[in-house]
């Protein structure tokens, strides 16, 4: 929080640049933008505490001029600029820690030109990406970029926190698409990045300012690469009997020069629960309310309570059995571990799909499925993948079952090369699994290695404990992410809540990052204290003192 | 003479033996490109083995505010000096090591004094390569290739080398060495690599690469088609051809559109099809799964016939990849895909006898080559073959090296266009969308930043000044 009398004076000099009817200090605006989807806020705020860290003003600009002059304006007042698109974030990236100014890039929400000859589109950074989606779909193309937050996060938060998709295997991450960047820097100057294509000379500045979380400055636009609209897509589920034969068969797969859209490959809990939900959805075909919040099968024993009490929005959770394992995971997992393969009498469940143009996707996906039978895989048919699709942006959204009942629930990916997967699996299996009942599922595979996408539930008795509970998590996992070799964020970003790991994360090479921080922020009022930089020291006076 | 502060600093740092002075020194490494004159101001050429020695040489450099230039073995920019500065010539060709070839992830890590093509050579008879179709310039050091943006810009498949560099080691400025962490993908902020890498030197000293490498592939097929010159516009015929593939995802090794003055240059008078003049080619090279390659080929043979083209059967892409590549000087690598089962040390010997590194195959000599986006190619072709032509000289022209996006038109005339030609036509292609290589430094507003982040990572400037950006442009 800045001094009033400052807010005062921001805000005028805010309204100056939108019109005051784009400006606001009112309280329910302020705790709006008071945090993103952090668990560990989401913690408290079950318990009735507010949001944590409202701004002092939000502005909702429409043009990139107006952004810049807002930018400026912060400059000269010397208080932070938090760039906050649809807040879906899971690290608190857009939680504005030290007050300030919020600046809702929700308003830059139009695409500006898209070239079908080409196949290049020109959007600006606050348009929501299931709109644009399904704008391009209209028109013949797709971004293929397919976050399951789609319906509640923005093109530029995507490119903001380096995104990835559920297809990215084929079309790549969100930096793997982009062309080139409108950015409005953390001196106020406009600048576009890849412009004349590339550049012979010089960083590329579109790589720099991707995955920046708004510490560097506002990005205003992007220019991105398009396809065309998959003409056929193929899925497939198959049972591979161990992880390491599933990471070995997906490996085979990015080697051979195959680019499946879709390689989701789930250890044998998750593989449980997927195909439990594989189950339900069967049950309620047709019905497309059933497919997001499906009725519980009657379950047998721990394991399927606990499938029951992630799966179930409607049942809440007041099994203090449940409650009492989720604090023992020590014990927990190795029971699930051995429990929960005889139960499903199953191994692991890998869910891949080739899509495209369809002479080559016909091939292609013909020789993915040889080549995952070649591996040891078993042919499940169609029925896993069709299922995976229908439900794909629904799992995301059912933490809030777990959070009613008491419990949390996070997700934390890491990524390696292939030599290093297998300890980085289970060295962070491990870590987590001290604390919490974890699973995991790996997914966006790339020749050279894979991401693995933990989720994790865990219960303590009040919050103080339980944000303990949670902050070990972190820090045990991160840390044995970055023991194993692997890095500690593959599309979630590093926010508030990995900023402690960047050390690790990059060692030495922090430099160049504070180096490009002060040269694109000399004051640092761009989103300060996130990314692991540290907050010039005034901002760290104001926030101790408030 | 009394020995300059640096020298003890500088051999203490790699040794007595890897400190040369002077011209002789620069002659020693460069021949006759160092030019036979005697460097204005002292000049040391010193030769480290490791980061560790550059770091220390750096540290030496720093203290006594002497400029570093590194030097691999391509431009030699380095080793002219400007003016009366002390300098030190950093030899980074004692870098040669392979730090790991990590065969399970198909990712190598290597001193960036290595070559390309000397890489190319340990990959090969492991099955391995950098890439079905290498870099035009594998001579070149991987340091040097990636201290500049673009460079290999390959094929669809491949993009540029530096899309499979996934991370670098370097040395900063007061000798800081860093490591730029390696996985496959991260989103741990801004990509710190892409920073160090096209800076060409100029914020630090890149002293290890670590490389995504492909296996050799099983396959490799050939086609080519005859865009005839009843064709409306044959070029735009080919180049559409072309998009139209890419757009079906095909995703070929390489694709070449040539006018028959360029195949009979390039590829001798027999390799023209009859009835060519004013028409083109359009020649075709995928590899991989076999069927996957043929899948790729019959999606581009389907386009070209789509736009009028007539198949003229696989000899002649044959020919244009083989003579390529050993004009590279990677015949084996060329001749041979690797068919599953097969012995890959036997199959790189045998392939080798067809033409190993320096073996026979010059390719014709190119005057001018810019890049385009795919819409402007055929306009850039007409406007600089006419242009060639108004100059009195017999004009040909290639496009090739197409990734998604664009491609790039080679031209050339009989008798070779002078240097002021050559600008004069670069000028006249300019405003249709062509574009040179080490044109910008980015959008201008950015140059200051660029100047500014040199000045916090290199605050006494001593890394290769003269490939600074330009005080002016950071006004
Ligand atoms: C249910 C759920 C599922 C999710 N699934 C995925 C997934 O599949 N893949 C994935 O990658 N992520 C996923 N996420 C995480 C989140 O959706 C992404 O990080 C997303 O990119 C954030 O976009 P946003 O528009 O909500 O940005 P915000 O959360 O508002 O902002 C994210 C960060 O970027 C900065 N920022 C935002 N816009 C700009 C801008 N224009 N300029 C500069 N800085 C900016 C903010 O300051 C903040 O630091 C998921 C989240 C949830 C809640």
């Amino acid at each position: 929080m800045i001094h009033p009398s400052q807010a005062e004076r921001l805000a005028s000099a805010c309204a100056k640049v939108v019109g005051s009817a784009r400006v606001s200090r009112a309280t329910s605006d302020r705790h709006s933008y008071a945090r993103d989807q952090w668990p560990r806020v989401l913690i408290g705020m079950r318990d009735g505490k507010g949001a944590p860290f409202p701004p002092d003003v939000v502005a909702w600009p429409t043009t990139t001029a107006e952004v810049a002059a807002l930018v400026r304006v912060a400059r000269e007042l010397g208080v932070p600029v938090v760039p906050y698109a649809a807040g879906s974030g899971v690290c608190g990236g857009a939680a504005p820690i030290y007050g300030g100014l919020v600046i809702d890039t929700k308003p830059m929400d139009r695409i500006l030109a898209l070239d079908t000859r080409n196949a290049t589109v020109r959007v600006q950074a606050g348009m929501n990406g299931e709109r644009f989606e399904r704008e391009l779909n209209r028109r013949g193309f797709t971004l293929g970029h397919f976050p399951s937050s789609i319906y509640c996060s923005t093109v530029g938060g995507w490119l903001a926190a380096r995104g990835a998709g559920q297809m990215s295997t084929k079309y790549g991450k969100i930096e793997d698409m982009t062309l080139g960047l409108e950015v409005v820097t953390g001196r106020g100057d406009i600048v576009r990045t890849g412009v004349d294509g590339r550049a012979a000379a010089g960083p590329d500045w579109t790589q720099v300012f991707i995955g920046s979380e708004g510490t560097l400055g506002v990005l205003t636009e992007g220019t991105l690469r398009l396809r065309r609209s998959p003409e056929l897509r193929i899925l497939r589920g198959f049972e591979l009997p161990t992880v390491d034969a599933g990471m070995q068969a997906i490996r085979a797969v990015m080697q051979r020069g195959l680019r499946p859209a879709v390689v989701r490959l789930y250890d044998p809990f998750d593989s449980f629960l997927a195909m439990r939900h594989r189950a339900e959805a069967a049950a309620a075909a047709g019905d497309e309310g059933a497919a997001y919040v499906p009725t519980p099968p009657p379950a047998k024993g721990l394991a399927g309570r606990l499938a029951r009490s992630l799966a179930s929005a409607r049942q809440r959770v007041q099994d203090t059995l449940l409650a009492g394992a989720l604090a023992r995971p020590r014990i927990l997992n190795p029971v699930l571990d051995s429990l929960v393969p005889k139960l499903a009498r199953k191994g692991c469940l890998l869910i891949v799909g080739c899509e495209g143009a369809a002479r080559r996707t016909e091939v292609e996906a013909r020789l993915t499925f040889a080549e995952l039978e070649r591996a040891g895989g078993r042919d499940l048919g169609e029925g896993p993948g069709l299922n995976w699709l229908k439900k794909r942006y629904a799992v995301s959204y059912r933490q809030s079952t777990l959070f009613a009942a008491g419990a949390f629930a996070d997700t934390m990916e890491v990524a390696s090369t292939w030599e290093r997967l297998p300890d980085l699996y289970e060295s962070v299996r491990e870590a987590i699994g001290r604390h919490a009942m974890v699973m995991a599922h790996f997914s966006h595979a790339y020749p050279e290695g894979c991401s693995i996408y933990f989720t994790f539930v865990a219960h303590a008795p009040d919050r103080a404990r339980m944000e303990r509970v949670y902050d070990a998590i972190w820090s045990d996992g991160l840390s044995a992410a970055a023991r194993a070799g692997g890095t500690i964020s593959h599309h979630h970003g590093v926010g508030l809540s990995k900023g402690a790991f960047m050390a690790e994360e990059h060692r030495e090479s922090m430099a160049i990052l504070r180096s490009l921080k002060s040269v694109m922020d000399p004051d640092g009022v761009m989103n300060p204290g996130k990314l692991g930089l540290a907050a010039p020291p005034r901002l760290t006076d104001v926030a101790r003192a408030s | 003479m009394s020995r300059h502060p640096l020298e003890p600093a500088l051999e203490a740092a790699v040794g007595a033996d890897h400190v040369l002075f002077g011209k002789r020194a620069l002659m020693q490494i460069a021949g006759k490109a160092a030019g036979d004159i005697e460097p204005p101001a002292p000049t040391w050429v010193v030769q480290p083995a490791s980061a560790a020695e550059v770091a220390d040489v750096l540290r030496a450099c720093s203290r006594e505010r002497v400029m570093v230039v590194p030097w691999g073995t391509g431009s030699t920019h380095a080793l002219h000096a400007r003016d009366e500065r002390t300098r030190v010539v950093l030899d980074m060709r004692r870098m040669t090591n392979v730090l790991h070839l990590d065969e399970t992830s198909l990712v190598v890590h290597a001193q960036a004094g290595l070559t390309a093509r000397t890489l190319e050579e340990l990959l090969i008879p492991r099955g391995l390569t950098l890439g079905d179709f290498p870099p035009a310039a594998l001579g070149s050091t991987l340091g040097g290739l990636l201290s500049a943006r673009g460079a290999g810009r390959l094929t669809p498949r491949h993009g540029f080398l530096e899309d499979a560099c996934l991370g670098v080691s370097a040395v900063l400025a007061d000798g800081r060495t860093i490591h730029t962490r390696v996985a496959p993908r991260r989103a741990t902020g801004p990509d710190l690599s892409r920073v160090l890498m096209g800076s060409e030197g100029t914020l630090g000293i890149i002293t290890g690469v670590v490389l995504r490498i492909d296996r050799r592939p099983e396959s490799r097929l050939y086609g080519a088609h005859a865009f005839p010159p009843t064709l409306d516009n044959p070029v735009a015929a080919a180049i559409e051809a072309v998009k139209r593939a890419l757009a079906e995802d095909a995703r070929p090794t390489a694709m070449g559109v040539y006018d028959p003055a360029a195949l009979a240059a390039h590829y001798g008078a027999e390799a023209v099809p009859g009835d060519l003049a004013g028409g083109c080619v359009l020649v075709t090279a995928t590899a991989g799964l076999v069927d996957l390659a043929a899948a790729d080929l019959a999606i581009i043979g389907d386009a070209a016939a789509a736009g009028g083209a007539q198949p003229l059967g696989p000899a002649l892409a044959e020919t244009w990849w083989t003579m390529r590549a050993r004009a590279y000087g990677m015949g084996y690598a060329a001749a041979a895909p690797l068919p599953p089962g097969s012995d890959a040390r036997r199959s790189a010997l045998e392939a080798a006898k067809l033409g190993g590194p320096g073996a026979a195959g010059t390719l014709a000599p190119v005057d001018l080559e810019v890049y385009a986006r795919l819409d402007d190619l055929p306009r850039l072709y007409a406007t600089g073959v006419a242009h060639i032509r108004a100059q009195g000289a017999e004009p040909r022209a290639h496009i090739g090296r197409f990734d998604s996006a664009g491609g790039i038109l080679f031209l050339a005339g009989a008798p070779a266009l002078d240097q002021a030609a050559r600008e004069k036509l670069a000028d006249v292609l300019a405003p249709l969308g062509a574009r040179r290589a080490r044109a910008t430094f980015g959008d201008p507003a950015l140059a200051k930043y660029l100047h500014d982040l040199k000045r916090e990572l290199d605050p006494h400037g001593i890394l290769n000044p003269d490939r600074a950006p330009p005080r002016a442009e950071a006004a």
